[in-house]
């Protein structure tokens, strides 16, 4: 059962954008888009990239790609979808090079948790966060799509650029490895 | 299995949302958006300006080629001249060869090979053995090499000139050093006839000979038979 107050903003074309007129020029199919769809998918690599400037500079690297393919984009209505696979993709390429530099640069100390009133308390909300960040890319990508996108199995096959059994196998593995911090929180 | 991930589903569905919202994105990534294309169509032009001046040139040079006769038949000129040289060089090589023994000199009679220039000075290089006559043992060893040296084939005539070489010696001698005032003009009806007379010891030989001295040549055919 999905809650009912998901947020407006969706990450579903045709949940908020529509169809993307075949006549428009990119420019404004670009304007459409993000008006519609740039805060969404700014949190969604937010989660995936655990960082809100990294996460903004790949949402915008994502929308000008969009509108140098947009003449090579047949279908306009897969426009959101086409956003969404560049957004994943580059937070994975992110996550790459983050790794490679965090492996040779001095570590820090942990982050400081961010003061932030809600139902759940902040101190669980952490813990789920940090336990989400140590999952497996893809099993993280899984989950977020899927908790926060809130996309069907083919949606997020299509993002993921894998089989809908294998989003199947890293959603399971994913809310597996969180249980014993999610049964905490229930 | 599947109901476990129903069940914490919406739990982690809060987290995330709750997580998600504390992020604000700025205000500004429309126009930064626009920014980067607008370079993007800037570099994209730049490198499409590159790509046609680079065609460009090469389409001049291609042109040039093609109109100018002068550029592609040198080449093939080049090519032609030089496969008839290496098929006729193949024999003068063999008869360079020859030359360190110090036996050109007879290739005078062959002259149907290209190395009639060399026989000039070979006969005068001729003319000092002469001198050397007097001592006919010594001359024997060298005598045999320069009758084959003329001919194609040298261990051939070398072993076969061995009982010629001997009777020979004195003789090509004499008819080498004659040859130079008697060869021009004999030379030619000479031919001809030596060369039944002595059909295998070397074509090279006999024509030697027979340039050497025409009324020589019976001569050394008679002692040879013998």
């Amino acid at each position: 059962m999905r809650p009912t107050d998901v947020t407006t903003e969706t990450l579903v074309a045709d949940r908020s954008l529509g169809a993307v007129p075949v006549g428009w020029d990119a420019d404004v199919a670009v304007t459409a888009l993000y008006s519609a769809h740039y805060r969404s998918l700014v949190r969604l690599a937010v989660l995936l990239v655990r960082d809100s400037a990294t996460a903004e500079e790949v949402v915008q690297d994502a929308f000008v790609a969009l509108h140098g393919a947009w003449r090579r984009l047949r279908d306009t209505d897969k426009a959101l979808a086409y956003l969404r696979q560049s957004v994943v993709n580059r937070s994975r390429s992110v996550l790459r090079h983050r790794a490679v530099v965090e492996k040779y640069a001095p570590k820090g100390l942990p982050d400081a948790p961010s003061a932030e009133n809600g139902a759940i308390g902040e101190l669980e909300r952490s813990a789920v966060i940090e336990a989400l960040r140590g999952l497996p890319a893809r099993q993280r990508e899984a989950l977020v799509l899927r908790y926060y996108g809130d996309l069907s199995e083919a949606e997020i096959a299509g993002a993921m650029g894998i089989s809908k059994g294998a989003v199947k196998s890293h959603t399971a593995r994913g809310m597996a490895a969180l249980r014993t911090l999610l049964e905490q929180l229930s | 299995m599947t109901e476990s991930p129903d069940e914490y589903g919406d739990i982690l569905r809060r987290v995330l949302r709750a997580e998600a919202d504390s992020v604000v994105p700025s205000a500004e990534g429309l126009e930064i958006i626009r920014t980067r294309i607008e370079q993007r169509g800037s570099r994209g032009i730049f490198w499409w300006r590159a790509a046609a001046s680079a065609f460009g040139a090469v389409l001049v040079a291609a042109a040039i080629v093609a109109f100018v006769p002068s550029l592609r038949g040198d080449g093939g000129g080049d090519q032609r001249s030089i496969m008839p040289v290496q098929y006729d060089t193949a024999p003068p090589d063999e008869s360079s060869t020859r030359r360190p023994p110090g036996n050109l000199p007879p290739t005078t009679g062959g002259s149907t090979r290209p190395l009639p220039a060399s026989p000039t000075p070979g006969a005068s290089t001729m003319v000092p053995k002469p001198s050397t006559l007097p001592t006919p043992g010594a001359d024997c060893a060298t005598a045999p090499p320069s009758d084959g040296a003329p001919c194609p084939a040298p261990s051939e005539s070398e072993s076969e000139s061995d009982p010629e070489g001997r009777t020979t010696e004195p003789k090509p001698r004499p008819t080498q050093s004659k040859t130079p005032t008697k060869a021009p003009t004999p030379a030619a009806p000479t031919e001809p006839t030596p060369t039944p007379a002595e059909p295998t010891p070397t074509v090279s030989v006999t024509p030697q000979m027979q340039t050497d001295g025409p009324s020589d040549a019976p001569a050394q055919d008679q002692q040879a038979g013998d």
